[in-house]
C-alpha cells in the first residue's frame, strides 16, 4: 500500500489488464460459488435462488417463449417513447439554447420538474394515459425528454466562445453556426443526456410494470416474486441488468468520440 | 458650426433613443418578468388541456383544482405521520450509504487488488434497473423497514461510493510523495491526504446520491411496504383523486429542491474551506 507513495513503478499496461481482469473473473467464481453454498443455508421458508436455479429458470423460460414475449414488449414500449422523444427534445433544446430568454424563463420549471422523483408520477401517468401499452409509451417518453431536452439545452448554450468567434470571422450565418458549430459541439453532452435518459426509462418501464403486473418483464419480476418463485423473477431483471449495462457502456464509448468536438486545441 | 451642432444633438437623441430602447428591453429581459410569464404560460396550457374537456374530467387535474386541494392533503391526518415516515427512511437510507459509500470508495481506491476484483460489479450494478429487483427484496425481506432501507441503500451509494472512488485516485502524486517521505501511516494518508481531495467529487456523489436516494424511497414505499407519502400518492390514486395526487407529487418536488438547495451549501462551505486551506 505505502509502494503508493514512492515512486511507483508503472507495470506494462498490457500485463496490468490482463491481471485486473484475472482478478475480477476470479471474484467472479467465488462470489458465485459462495452464493451457491449459502442460498440453501439461509433457513428461509421458500427456496432462495441460486446460480444453477436461475439458470434454469433461464432456460425454462426461453423455452417457452414467455422471456421472449416480455422482452418484446418491454423493448417495444422503450423503442416507441424514447425515439421521438430524443428528436423532440434536441429539437426544443436547440431553439431554448439558442434564445436566451427562453432559457431563463424555463428553466427554472424544467430543473423543478428533473429534480421530481419521476417514479412518484408513474401512478398518475398510468391513470391519465391508461395501464397499457399507451400509458407505459407516455412515461418513457416524459422521462427521456426531459434529460435530453436539459442536456441539449446546456450544450447548444455553453459552445466555447471561441469556436463561435472562429464561425463569426468566417461571416458564417446563424443557421450554419448551428449546424456546423453548436450542435456538434453539443453532441457529446447530448450523448451524455440519452445516456442518462435510457437509464432512467428502464426503471420508469419496470416500476410502470409491476403497476399493471400485465404484461413486460416488470410484469414477470412482479408476478413470479409473489408467487416466492424467485429464480424465475430474477431472469427478467437479469435481462434489465443487462440491457442497461450494454446500452450505458455503448452509450458512453459514443461519448467520449464525440468529446473532441467541444474541444478547441 | 451649425452643422456640427446638428450631428452632436442628432447625436444625443440617438443616444437617448437607444438608451429608452435599452430600458424597454431591459424590463422584457428582467429575468423574474420572463419567469412569472413562462409559468403563466405553462399554467394555462396545462389549465387549457386538463380542464377544458379533452381529458376525462375524472382523471383531469387542472392548476385550479390542484391548488385549491392542497389544504386537503395538508390536513389529511395521514399527512404528518407519511412525510415523518418519509422523512425517516430517506434520512437513514441515505446516512447509511453516505458513511458505506465514502468508506468502500476510499478503500477500493486505495486497494488495487480489491479495485480490480471490485470495480467491474459496482460499475455494472450502478448501470442497472435497481428497482427492478424491488419485488424480490421484499419477497426475501418481507414488509419490514429492513427492506426499505436496502431499497434505498442500492439506489443511493453507487454514486456516492463512485465519485469518492475517482476523488481519491485523482489525488495529487506528490502529496501522496511527501507523506511516505515522512513516513505518513496509512491512516494519516486516508485522514489527511486521500480524504480531503476526494471531498469535492464526494459533494458530487452526494449531489447524485440525494436525487437517487429520493427514487429509492418512493420506490420502496409505493412498491415494497406501503407507507409514507410514497404510499399516500396511491391512497388517493385508489379514490381517483389526482388533484391530490399531484400535491403529494410536488411534496417529493419540494423535498428535492430543499435537498438540492443543501447540498449546493455544503458545496460553498467545501469551496471556500479548500481555498482558505
Amino acid at each position: 500500500m505505502m509502494a503508493a507513495g514512492r515512486g511507483r513503478v508503472t507495470p506494462r499496461p498490457g500485463r496490468t489488464r490482463w491481471r485486473r481482469t484475472a482478478i475480477a473473473a476470479a471474484t467472479a467464481v467465488g462470489l458465485l460459488v459462495g452464493w451457491q453454498l449459502a442460498a440453501p443455508r439461509m433457513g428461509t421458508a421458500f427456496e432462495l435462488p441460486t446460480p444453477t436455479s436461475t439458470w434454469l429458470a433461464l432456460v425454462e423460460m426461453a423455452r417457452s417463449g414467455e422471456l421472449w414475449t416480455a422482452t418484446k414488449e418491454s423493448g417495444l414500449v422503450l423503442l416507441v417513447g424514447t425515439v421521438p422523444a430524443i428528436v423532440l427534445g434536441i429539437a426544443m433544446g436547440v431553439v431554448i439554447g439558442g434564445l436566451r430568454p427562453l432559457d431563463v424563463a424555463f428553466a427554472p420549471y424544467l430543473y423543478a420538474f428533473y429534480s421530481t422523483p419521476f417514479v412518484a408520477l408513474i401512478p398518475l401517468f398510468l391513470l391519465v394515459f391508461g395501464v397499457g401499452f399507451k400509458g407505459k409509451v407516455a412515461i418513457v417518453f416524459t422521462l427521456v425528454w426531459l434529460p435530453v431536452l436539459l442536456q441539449t439545452i446546456a450544450g447548444v448554450r455553453d459552445v466555447d466562445p471561441r469556436l463561435l468567434e472562429v464561425g463569426r470571422s468566417f461571416r458564417a450565418s446563424e443557421w450554419r453556426m448551428l449546424f456546423e458549430v453548436r450542435l456538434p459541439a453539443a453532441m457529446s453532452l447530448i450523448v451524455a443526456g440519452i445516456r442518462l435518459a435510457v437509464g432512467r426509462a428502464l426503471v420508469g418501464v419496470v416500476v410502470a410494470e409491476f403497476d399493471t403486473a400485465f404484461s413486460g418483464l416488470g410484469a414477470e419480476i412482479f408476478r413470479y416474486s409473489q408467487r416466492f418463485r424467485l429464480s424465475h423473477a430474477l431472469v427478467p431483471a437479469l435481462v434489465l441488468a443487462a440491457t442497461g449495462i450494454v446500452l450505458t457502456a455503448l452509450l458512453h464509448r459514443a461519448e467520449h468520440r464525440l468529446e473532441r468536438w467541444r474541444r478547441v486545441d | 458650426m451649425v452643422s456640427q451642432v446638428a450631428e452632436t444633438l442628432a447625436a444625443e437623441a440617438e443616444a437617448r433613443k437607444g438608451r429608452r430602447g435599452f430600458e424597454v428591453a431591459g424590463r422584457l429581459s428582467n429575468p423574474w418578468v420572463l419567469r412569472l410569464s413562462a409559468l403563466a404560460l405553462v399554467l394555462g396550457a396545462w389549465q387549457l388541456w386538463m380542464g377544458g374537456g379533452r381529458v376525462d374530467p375524472t382523471f383531469a387535474a387542472p392548476p385550479s383544482k390542484v391548488a385549491t386541494s392542497i389544504p386537503k392533503v395538508v390536513t389529511n391526518p395521514m399527512f404528518v405521520e407519511s412525510l415523518l415516515n418519509t422523512l425517516q427512511l430517506f434520512a437513514l437510507g441515505f446516512g447509511i450509504s453516505l458513511v458505506l459509500g465514502t468508506a468502500l470508495g476510499l478503500l477500493l481506491a486505495r486497494v488495487p487488488v480489491l479495485d480490480a476484483a471490485l470495480s467491474p460489479y459496482v460499475n455494472g450494478l450502478y448501470a442497472s434497473p435497481l428497482p427492478a429487483i424491488v419485488p424480490i427484496i421484499t419477497a426475501v425481506f418481507g414488509y419490514y423497514l429492513a427492506a426499505k432501507l436496502i431499497i434505498v441503500v442500492l439506489l443511493a451509494i453507487f454514486p456516492i461510493l463512485i465519485n469518492t472512488y475517482q476523488g481519491a485516485r485523482d489525488t495529487d502524486p506528490h502529496l501522496l510523495e511527501v507523506a511516505s517521505a515522512f513516513r505518513a501511516s496509512e491512516l494519516q494518508v486516508w485522514r489527511d491526504v486521500v480524504f480531503p481531495s476526494a471531498i469535492p467529487h464526494l459533494v458530487t456523489g452526494i449531489r447524485l446520491g440525494v436525487a437517487r436516494g429520493l427514487i429509492g424511497t418512493v420506490v420502496a414505499e409505493t412498491y415494497a411496504s406501503p407507507g409514507g407519502l410514497g404510499y399516500l400518492i396511491l391512497w388517493y390514486g385508489f379514490r381517483f383523486d389526482m388533484d391530490a395526487m399531484l400535491v403529494v407529487v410536488l411534496c417529493f418536488t419540494l423535498m428535492a429542491l430543499v435537498f438540492s438547495g443543501l447540498v449546493r451549501a455544503l458545496d460553498r462551505w467545501v469551496a471556500r474551506w479548500r481555498v482558505s486551506e
